[in-house]
């Protein structure tokens, strides 16, 4: 089997390193994956058969970039999930 | 079509020859088997000689085709006329609280006013008590929980008397945004089974605003209904159609979907030429055919989320097939007007008609089918 | 121009550059690339008329001094599923014995042979169960007999159903044996088509599937199976028999097929289970199972197939999906969150034993946890639901905030399954990339929410499903 290496490099400004392991937590487990850290950038190698490492590579890449959306999309909005999860479970515990 | 001759199917209101009754309310000729406690009781009055203590009579020829025994009506001497407040021979019994108003709906049908209305409230309260049923009465206005004192002490009036009709409150919800006065009224109003006829013309308050004219209603009115259906009570969401609201009945049925949990009904209404729906029903009124590729649109998100939608103040013969199952058969008979053309049709019997202000102009306005 | 804000949402991206987002008010949206672009860019009025109006409808936007109502509202819908995913049970499931005519491959609770003493539930415990069940329960519930094949021990089903009645007079009460048929008579029939009892039973399709899937030393399992069917059918016109197919790798190839065998027995209703991988030893799952691109790739093939044919026919599968994305409907008690552990099911093994599900049950069976266990027949149902498992059971099971479900776009639709996590991988929340359950019920949900808004004639026939009720 060949084995291929992958390097995937990520600017620091870009995404936090939480986000970054919610992209690695979601990686098929035939990868073995390693994660960086330089000064600016992030760097986040795959390996594995030649094929499974393109793939997940591809599907590495959309999810940093949904990860950045959602990072994004939680700065502007007015409130967050948390916020309105504990207003959730305080009405119910009001209601009983 | 349509003679100057109005053939309602119920008259409400009677020229009398003669009474001993003064002004006020009476109690067609005494119920034998129920009389509330005398704090709360009201005189009789019957049609014809009588001799039992304290009651009144009346000399009126359709008296007896019009009102019968436990009905309430009211006299006034300087018009000489009787008024049905509520009647056992109604379809439908409903009773005006109040004129005042917080919301100016471009097409109220009752448009409103600042008159004095403690006194409606209270005949209100007395006219339930003394009538007794079990059958729904309604309760309108303006808007009938604009005086959160007068509202409550109308309910405390009732439950001190024991009584226990059901009602049918016409409300703007507005005052239910207020979560004390939404769970004093919840409590008070556990003596009795309520349906709440709330109103929302709009998705969002730029719609419903324009609609009711008043900025800010949109806000009050979603909070109010917030208030009171996650308080488990009882809903039914009104949407009149006009040309300003008829592409959006979907984004309200999805609004309503995605906010408030069990609604009872979604009721679609017509637009009812009286009032200033009447004076603006150019601007307003929207073709009952235009409306119903959008009404069915809003009925079918409904029943995906398990909403009843019912249609109102529609002629059966403009209702398409798949929305006949939501027809309700509904204008109160004091107001039902049958134009001459109707005769022919096979479904008469299951239409509602039109209005009975649908007369003259706003006729030709309805392009009507009939079928036969 | 009204000044917008955006409400928390999840989002993921779909078939032909689509977008679907979603909320904890329980509503999605499908939308078009330029639509969610402007929407994440704040762009708001820019975003097509119907599509802006929809995505304020559902509260994916607001005007920004409406923001603080809406999350109001949208926390008061959340604490509602909340509080309907926790209602009291309403599936009972008891097991009135463990054995079996049949040697199904799958079988996951380690059946005993047709005459072996010592694994029958003892007819002492029914008023223990029904104390339990009056205990746990509201008004409308399910009673549902399982085993083993539960009318080897019918006498015990008899006893229950009348004792029942007496019992838990003031409920309304469904009645359902699950069974293969194999000991049926007519005198059974007549029993059950008297006293409105529903029938559940296994048709996994043709008879190399089915005999297959399910074979028995006694007789030709297929045969049984379709001869009984067509006989209750023809002669016992009251009974209402659901039919479930479980799907194996056997069965990957054929999808047609088993659609056709089931029309040929005249019904119109299928219901498609995939396997879980778990109470199985290694080799048996690797003859039989199959990984989850391999199951899609078969169902959606059985349902294009379906789509095609002139008859209406009704997959459960796929509805009991569509209903949880338009209604969030909770009946389906391996789709919860939190999880439908005790709060969905409950059930009474042959040994007196209390499970909060059929999966715990089953577990138990092959890994004898006792963790599993809530509680015994014989003990007091009040002092019975206290133990501190249950709570881990619910606490860990919110998908809002479990790793790997909270940012899923699918997560208000789907489930948790504890049970299904505890066995694959040792505990109750799992590493949901590791997860069979999430690789499923993630095709499924993309292959639904696809289907309905981009091909026309399946959305249609799903309507056509949601509307006829579930």
């Amino acid at each position: 089997m060949d084995i291929n290496i992958k390097s995937i490099k990520i600017n620091k400004d870009k995404i936090d390193e939480i986000s970054l392991r919610n992209c690695l937590y979601w990686v098929d487990e035939n990868i073995t994956w390693e994660l960086l850290e330089g000064d600016l950038k992030w760097e986040v190698l795959l390996s594995g058969s030649v094929d499974l490492v393109e793939k997940e590579a591809q599907l590495f890449n959309i999810n940093i970039n949904d990860n950045i959306l959602r990072f994004n999309l939680s700065r502007g909005s007015h409130s967050t999930r948390e916020q309105i999860i504990k207003n959730a479970l305080l009405k119910l515990a009001k209601n009983d | 079509m349509g003679g100057c001759l109005m053939d309602l199917e119920r008259t409400n209101d009677l020229r009398f020859e003669s009474t001993n009754a003064p002004d006020g309310l009476y109690v067609v000729s005494k119920p034998s088997e129920y009389e509330p406690h005398a704090e709360f009781l009201l005189p009789s009055i019957y049609p014809e000689k009588t001799t039992i203590k304290d009651a009144f009579e009346v000399d009126c020829i359709e008296f007896n085709e019009t009102f019968t025994k436990g009905d309430i009506i009211s006299v006034s001497n300087n018009r000489k006329k009787i008024l049905g407040i509520l009647s056992n021979n109604a379809k439908q019994n409903t009773l005006l609280v109040t004129e005042r108003c917080d919301n100016l709906c471009s097409f109220c049908s009752q448009p409103p006013n600042n008159n004095p209305d403690t006194y409606l409230y209270i005949n209100a309260a007395y006219s339930i008590i003394n009538f007794n049923t079990e059958s729904v009465i309604g309760i309108t206005g303006g808007e009938p929980l604009l005086d959160k004192e007068k509202f409550l002490t109308f309910l405390d009036i009732l439950n001190k008397a024991g009584n226990s009709t059901p009602l049918h409150i016409l409300t703007n919800g507005r005052s239910f945004s207020d979560l004390d006065f939404c769970n004093e009224v919840v409590e008070k109003a556990s003596k009795r089974d309520i349906l709440w006829g709330i109103p929302l013309h709009g998705h969002n308050h730029e719609l419903h605003d324009r609609c009711v004219a008043m900025p800010g209603a949109f806000v009050e009115t979603m909070q109010g209904l917030m208030n009171l259906s996650y308080a488990g009570q009882k809903i039914e969401l009104r949407t009149v159609v006009t040309k300003d609201n008829y592409k959006n009945l979907k984004n309200i049925s999805e609004l309503v979907n995605s906010s408030f949990p069990y609604i009872f009904t979604h009721a679609i209404m017509n637009l009812e030429p009286k009032g200033w729906a009447k004076r603006n029903f150019n601007e307003l009124y929207i073709s009952v055919v235009k409306q119903m590729p959008y009404i069915s649109d809003c009925v079918k998100n409904n029943t995906l989320k398990s909403l009843k939608s019912m249609l109102f103040n529609y002629p059966l013969c403009q209702t398409t097939f798949d929305l006949r199952d939501h027809y309700h058969k509904s204008i109160s008979d004091w107001k039902n007007y049958y134009p001459a053309f109707c005769n022919k049709c096979k479904v008469k019997n299951d239409c509602g008609g039109f209005f009975a202000s649908s007369v003259g102009d706003y006729l030709n306005i309805i392009n009507v089918e009939v079928e036969v | 121009m009204i000044n917008y804000t955006h409400l928390p949402f999840n989002f993921k991206g779909l078939q032909d550059d689509k977008y679907l987002v979603s909320n904890l008010a329980g509503q999605h949206q499908h939308l078009s690339k330029l639509d969610f672009d402007n929407l994440t860019h704040a762009k708001y009025n820019q975003i097509e008329q119907k599509s802006l109006n929809s995505l304020e409808s559902k509260h994916f936007i607001a005007p920004k001094n409406e923001a603080k109502m809406r999350e109001s509202i949208i926390a008061s819908k959340l604490a509602l599923r909340i509080q309907n995913s926790l209602k009291r049970p309403t599936l009972f499931m008891v097991v009135p014995t463990l054995r079996c005519d049949h040697d199904c491959h799958y079988c996951q609770v380690s059946r005993v042979t047709e005459n072996k003493k010592g694994y029958d539930l003892e007819e002492k415990h029914i008023a223990g169960i029904l104390d339990h069940i009056e205990f746990l329960s509201d008004k409308h519930i399910k009673i549902e007999f399982q085993g083993g094949e539960p009318l080897l021990n019918f006498n015990f089903i008899r006893n229950f159903f009348d004792t029942a009645k007496i019992k838990l007079k003031g409920k309304h009460i469904e009645f359902v044996i699950a069974t293969a048929l194999g000991p049926i008579n007519n005198q059974m029939l007549e029993w059950i088509e008297l006293n409105n009892i529903h029938l559940s039973v296994s048709f996994d399709g043709p008879e190399h599937i089915h005999s297959n899937n399910r074979p028995s030393k006694k007789f030709n399992s297929y045969e049984n199976t379709v001869d009984n069917i067509r006989l209750i059918k023809k002669h016992f016109k009251g009974i209402d028999v659901s039919l479930l197919s479980t799907i194996t790798k056997q069965s990957l190839q054929h999808p047609k097929q088993i659609v056709d065998s089931y029309l040929e027995l005249g019904t119109k209703n299928l219901f498609i289970r995939p396997l879980s991988p778990y109470g199985f030893a290694t080799d048996t799952w690797g003859t039989l199972g199959y990984s989850a691109n391999e199951f899609m790739n078969f169902y959606k093939e059985l349902i294009a197939y379906i789509q095609e044919l002139p008859q209406d026919i009704i997959e459960h599968s796929a509805l009991f999906h569509l209903n949880r994305i338009f209604s969030q409907a909770t009946s389906y008690v391996d789709l919860k969150s939190p999880a439908g552990i005790v709060f969905g099911a409950m059930c009474f093994d042959y040994n007196g034993n209390i499970f909060g599900s059929d999966e715990s049950r089953m577990l138990w069976t092959s890994t004898k946890a006792d963790e599993l266990i809530i509680g015994h027949i014989s003990d007091e149902p009040k002092n019975t639901y206290t133990k501190p498992n249950l709570i881990a059971l619910l606490r860990d099971t919110f998908v809002e905030v479990n790793p790997g479900c909270n940012d899923c776009v699918y997560s208000q639709f789907c489930g948790a399954d504890p049970v299904h996590h505890l066995a694959t991988q040792g505990d109750l929340i799992g590493h949901k990339a590791r997860s069979f359950f999430c690789q499923i019920e993630t095709q499924m949900f993309d292959f639904i929410f696809n289907e309905y808004y981009l091909n026309n004639q399946n959305r249609k026939m799903f309507d056509g499903w949601l509307s006829n009720g579930s």
